[in-house]
């Protein structure tokens, strides 16, 4: 071996990339050969120094900073998409259009296959661009596609879909997926909603719609819609100022109600909390990801901290649960709660809107006591309010300020249902400020569809 | 062991409840590559406080572009393609403002790239423990902010991120072979920064 070519092998030799035999040449080469023996050492010098460089540890602040970043861009991702009014009317306009040719080429356009209890879709309309994933490959969506139990379907930017939905062979409704949605066709009768937002109406259930968080929403028959659950997230951070990363991130609470929180958050989860921007006089704690099939532990959670006063607004199978304490007062504003006491979680909050289906049974509180209601008819009574208003430089969408209660209840008809809605005070911000919103209108309805239309006032505070 | 063979197996399943928002799918994420990735991200970057940030946004990034992710790929290089990306947008945005140092108040850097702004902006763990380190550790780390970029990111991917080469060139969209090269180039380069030998002398033959 001539000195050239053990010095073109030398950094290899030094890393121990070669093979016994150059390497062996190598180390004759070096044992007679005083010049390349001091290059060697020289790259081998080298190299220790570089693997003596001190490696940063794994640190735990490290992780809890890039989850919640994570956490972070969540929000802000599904926040673009509900939010912004541009994509909301083309949701809207293409989910209506589709649902007009679905019922113009519904009937005898189904097709039906084998299977017991698997879903499957037929693709009806594609606006933009789809992709389904089949067979470790991605291919493009069309009309007429057929979207089997196992396969992923994909929607890209400003596109939506909209699809027959099958199950166990027969026609079972209509399906529409909003952009940049995610979903699993998965065998039992079961969707996974991965990312995003679908509606749809089911004639044929029941259909279970897994949403973020594993949350099982359960659709016998009627209109749903899931993936807006994350709504709460976000309407709660369009309202409440987005809370910033606090300047120290072990920094202590002081006040009561949160150190109560906190300690009892990570006792329950294991999760450490953080407290959000107090600039607004309101701080706010942010559970992303305390949660279980069932709601076992926040239900936990929850009456401990209803010991304490503290009331929650969560979703019936819990995903996020959220609540702001006013710094003065020492108390909570959100006072929505809602639980499914038996059988599957079919509760939902949309959008600003509250929804109940039968057989479910809800507790609604906003000031004073908590009402309560079962509904249990087979019709499906909507709870719904418009909240949407423009004010200042931003759209506030305020979530449920409303109580119900069961006026008049048997077995025999469906119930009474009583909404109130008055003098509800829930904290927002106006281009930064702290406002006061007043719910000025009371309605009281009835039987069947129950629409509560809803004045809101908003005044900046003092 | 390689990091790649074990801790860092990422099944398609957890990017799956990423994609969903589930933070205890993110730690386990992030927990499965944070030793190799954050050295990797410090040993190019040089500055621990801007290493922590672009880890950091390395993980938005990945929620991000989630989307475009191709199971069949590997989630261990689609992760350091992307913090490599930012090390170089990092690098480019240094370079551009080269008389404005990197530490120096985010306002100060006007027209940079623009995510970066928050993350720079935003608190920082303590400096680390600078003062006691050794006058040839010191070298060493001066020594690897002198090598070209191509070649450190191999080394410190080779190096301090312990992945094969393979890996390495599916990051940087290089042959084999060429990080094989520059990899050993950078040995090279760093024996002679090292020993403060000049390169001709070092190359003479016999």
């Amino acid at each position: 071996m001539k000195c050239k070519d053990v010095l073109d092998l030398l950094p290899a030799y030094t890393l121990g990339e070669l093979d016994a035999e150059p390497r062996r040449g190598i180390e004759d080469h070096l044992a007679n050969c005083g010049s390349c023996r001091d290059e060697g050492e020289r790259r081998a010098r080298a190299l220790s120094a570089m693997r003596s460089l001190p490696a940063l540890e794994t640190a735990e602040a490290r992780r809890d900073r890039a989850a919640e970043a994570m956490a972070r861009e969540h929000a802000d991702r599904v926040q673009g998409i509900l939010l912004s009014p541009r994509r909301r009317r083309r949701w809207l306009a293409g989910a209506a259009a589709a649902a007009l040719l679905a019922a113009l080429v519904g009937g005898g356009a189904w097709t039906w296959i084998r299977g017991r209890d698997s879903c499957s879709l037929r693709v009806v309309e594609v606006r933009g661009r789809a992709q389904c994933f089949r067979n470790g490959a991605w291919r493009p969506v069309h009309p007429g596609m057929r979207i089997e139990s196992g396969d992923r379907i994909v929607t890209g930017a400003e596109s939506v879909l909209s699809a027959e939905l099958h199950i166990g062979g027969r026609a079972a409704g209509t399906l529409h997926l909003n952009q940049n949605t995610s979903l699993l066709v998965s065998g039992d009768r079961t969707l996974d909603l991965e990312r995003g937002e679908i509606c749809g109406a089911v004639v044929r259930g029941p259909l279970h719609v897994r949403a973020v968080g594993n949350d099982t929403v359960t659709v016998r028959s009627g209109r749903f819609e899931s993936g807006l659950r994350e709504t709460v997230a976000l309407v709660l951070s369009a309202v409440f100022k987005r809370p910033k990363r606090p300047e120290n991130a072990d920094v202590e609470f002081e006040d009561q109600p949160f150190a109560t929180v906190a300690r009892e958050v990570e006792k329950i989860s294991g999760h450490s909390i953080r407290p959000g921007n107090d600039s607004i006089a309101t701080r706010h704690v942010w559970f992303y990801g305390i949660r279980s099939r069932k709601g076992d532990l926040l239900s936990d959670f929850e009456t401990a901290m209803r010991d304490q006063g503290i009331w929650f607004r969560r979703e019936a199978d819990v995903l996020i649960a959220q609540f702001a304490v006013t710094a003065e007062k020492r108390e909570v504003m959100h006072r929505l709660f809602a639980r499914v006491t038996e059988g599957e979680a079919t509760i939902a909050s949309t959008g600003g809107a509250l929804k109940l289906l039968a057989g479910e049974e809800g507790i609604v509180q906003t000031a004073g006591t908590p009402a309560k209601a079962k509904l249990s008819s087979n019709e499906t009574p909507w709870l719904r309010g418009d909240y949407y208003s423009s004010v200042g430089r931003r759209k506030l969408s305020i979530p449920g300020t409303l109580a119900f209660r069961v006026v008049r209840q048997d077995d025999r008809q469906p119930p009474l249902v009583e909404c109130v809605v008055e003098g509800a005070e829930i904290l927002a911000v106006v281009d930064g400020e702290p406002a006061s919103i007043r719910v000025e209108s009371a309605v009281r309805a009835g039987e069947g569809e129950v629409v509560v239309p809803v004045r809101i006032r908003f005044d900046r505070r003092p | 062991m390689k990091p790649s063979e074990v801790s860092m197996q990422v099944d398609s399943d957890l990017l799956t409840r990423c994609a969903r928002g589930e933070d205890k799918a993110y730690r386990e994420l992030i927990g499965r590559v944070e030793k190799p990735l954050v050295n990797f991200i410090f040993r190019y970057v040089g500055e621990r406080n801007v290493a922590e940030d672009v880890f950091q946004e390395t993980f938005v990034r990945v929620l991000r572009t989630l989307p475009e992710f191709r199971p069949e790929a590997s989630v261990v290089t689609w992760i350091f393609t992307i913090a490599r990306n930012l090390c170089l947008d990092l690098a480019k945005t240094k370079r551009r403002h080269r008389e404005v140092p990197l530490d120096a108040g985010a306002e100060d850097r006007e027209g940079g790239v623009l995510q970066f702004r928050d993350v720079l902006r935003s608190p920082v763990p303590p400096p680390e423990a600078g003062a006691e380190k050794s006058e040839m550790e010191r070298r060493a780390s001066e020594a690897l902010t002198l090598l070209t970029p191509a070649k450190r990111e191999a080394l410190v991917l080779r190096l301090y991120a312990d992945l094969s080469y393979q890996e390495i060139s599916k990051i940087v969209q290089a042959p084999v072979g060429t990080v094989k090269f520059r990899v050993h180039e950078a040995l090279n380069d760093l024996s002679r920064l090292l020993t403060g030998t000049d390169r001709k002398e070092a190359t003479g033959t016999e």
